[in-house]
């Protein structure tokens, strides 16, 4: 509980100073890149020491999945850091970063999916239909900025890398909204860390939706605002391990 | 040092002791066995209250004098507390399954219950044919989470939940 306490406060203490520091404009790729290593990192700590603490057996393998998909993330973010920091160069688009990534988008998809089915889910048309609407027009978008960047530079492994993480986002945000939707009708201290955790999902994708158009016009670098969605997304999954572990009944 | 020694220290599967009994009984005799069998629990457990407001059924367990203090309980409508857990309505099973989920996990306790009592009102808001996958889906959570089941009805909920009530039950008993 007070690991997973502190990897909380650190996660939020660290996303204001870097939002501060963005909106000031200094050197944002430094503070970006070390800022990615740091929230992973506590959103890692927290989400592994939530999962040693599940009780009910197929929660547990839920937290496991996820705490594996969260390390993987934040190896992926000091490979990265390494690539931008120590050699001084731009991190290539198909590079290690991306093993750990494409790795890590696995295991959290495969969380989100074993969530859903610990749910009694008959299927409700309001929730497919919103589910569909959201998940259909993403890739729509991404389909659109595939196709034009395959017309023009051809297809490359970086290019459909590039593509692959935002396949990812929309099933991770579809899962996310199936999860996140009947959650939002109960007492939410009991809510909380899925709330937290699901909405994290969210932000990845607005960063990915973003990063997918900013990247494709060419105009992205480490250190944009929209980083911060990057980041919220990992306090908000470091704030879903904290949650977890402070809401216990007849202790 | 035999199988089940060697199963026991190392918390294997093969010794879990968890049972889900079905109750099918007449409407009357509902609240009595509910009682009797709150009083016979000695671990934490879960209640969810389909026919009785949670607060009528911890009032009624004082009277009795039924030490309630480890028992959470699921309500439909009206105020959560700290010992009652508000589900908005029973329109939804994915938000009662969750609940009732999030509540087990939530208790510290490692021995729990979770008791169902008058589960035939969920016809009234669903066919019967989801409220038989609802308690199929139920019935298989409670062998997986190791969590002790009693369920409790009466024949309106229809044949083929009493199908899957009495199949998946380690034990029935009718009055």
């Amino acid at each position: 509980m007070k690991v997973a306490r502190v990897c909380n406060y650190v996660a939020v203490l660290t996303f204001v100073i870097a939002a501060v520091l963005y909106l000031s404009g200094n050197n944002t790729t430094l503070i970006g890149d070390v800022t990615f290593i740091v929230v992973s990192a506590m959103a890692a700590i927290g989400v592994f020491e939530a999962s040693r603490f599940v009780r009910l057996r197929d929660e547990r393998k839920v937290w496991t999945y996820l705490s594996v998909g969260v390390f993987l993330f934040f190896i992926a973010e000091v490979v990265w850091g390494y690539y931008e920091l120590i050699l001084g160069i731009e991190t290539p688009s198909a590079a290690m970063p991306d093993v750990f990534w494409l790795a890590g988008n696995v295991f959290l998809v495969a969380a989100l999916y074993f969530k859903m089915q610990n749910m009694f889910m008959p299927a409700k048309s309001k929730h497919v239909l919103i589910a569909t609407i959201l998940g259909g027009g993403l890739l729509l978008l991404l389909m659109y900025n595939f196709v034009q960047t395959v017309a023009s530079d051809g297809l490359t492994l970086g290019t459909a890398i590039d593509f692959v993480y935002p396949i990812f986002s929309v099933i991770q945000a579809v899962l996310s909204l199936f999860i996140l939707l009947p959650l939002l009708k109960l007492p939410s201290k009991l809510s909380l860390p899925w709330i937290a955790i699901t909405t994290g999902f969210m932000s990845f994708v607005v960063y990915d939706s973003v990063y997918a158009i900013t990247n494709f016009l060419g105009v992205y670098s480490t250190g944009d605002y929209i980083d911060l969605f990057y980041i919220l997304a990992y306090v908000l999954l470091a704030m879903g391990g904290y949650f977890k572990l402070g809401y216990t009944l007849n202790e | 040092m035999c199988c089940l020694q060697w199963a026991a220290i190392l918390n294997w599967d093969i010794l879990s002791m968890n049972k889900t009994t079905t109750y099918i009984i007449k409407p009357e005799q509902l609240e009595k066995l509910r009682t009797q069998l709150i009083g016979q629990q000695k671990s934490a457990g879960l209640v969810v209250c389909f026919s009785t407001p949670a607060v009528k059924v911890i009032e009624i367990l004082k009277k009795n004098k039924i030490n309630s203090s480890k028992l959470v309980f699921i309500n439909f409508g009206g105020q959560g507390t700290k010992q009652i857990v508000n589900v908005p309505d029973m329109g939804s099973l994915t938000e009662l399954s969750l609940a009732i989920s999030n509540v087990l996990e939530a208790m510290a306790d490692k021995k729990k219950f979770l008791m169902m009592s008058g589960i035939s009102i969920l016809t009234l808001h669903h066919e019967k044919m989801i409220v038989a996958r609802f308690l199929q889906f139920l019935m298989d959570k409670l062998r997986t989470w190791d969590v002790d089941g009693f369920l409790i009805t009466d024949q309106s909920i229809g044949p083929e939940s009493i199908s899957i009530l009495t199949q998946f039950a380690d034990k029935v008993v009718k009055k």
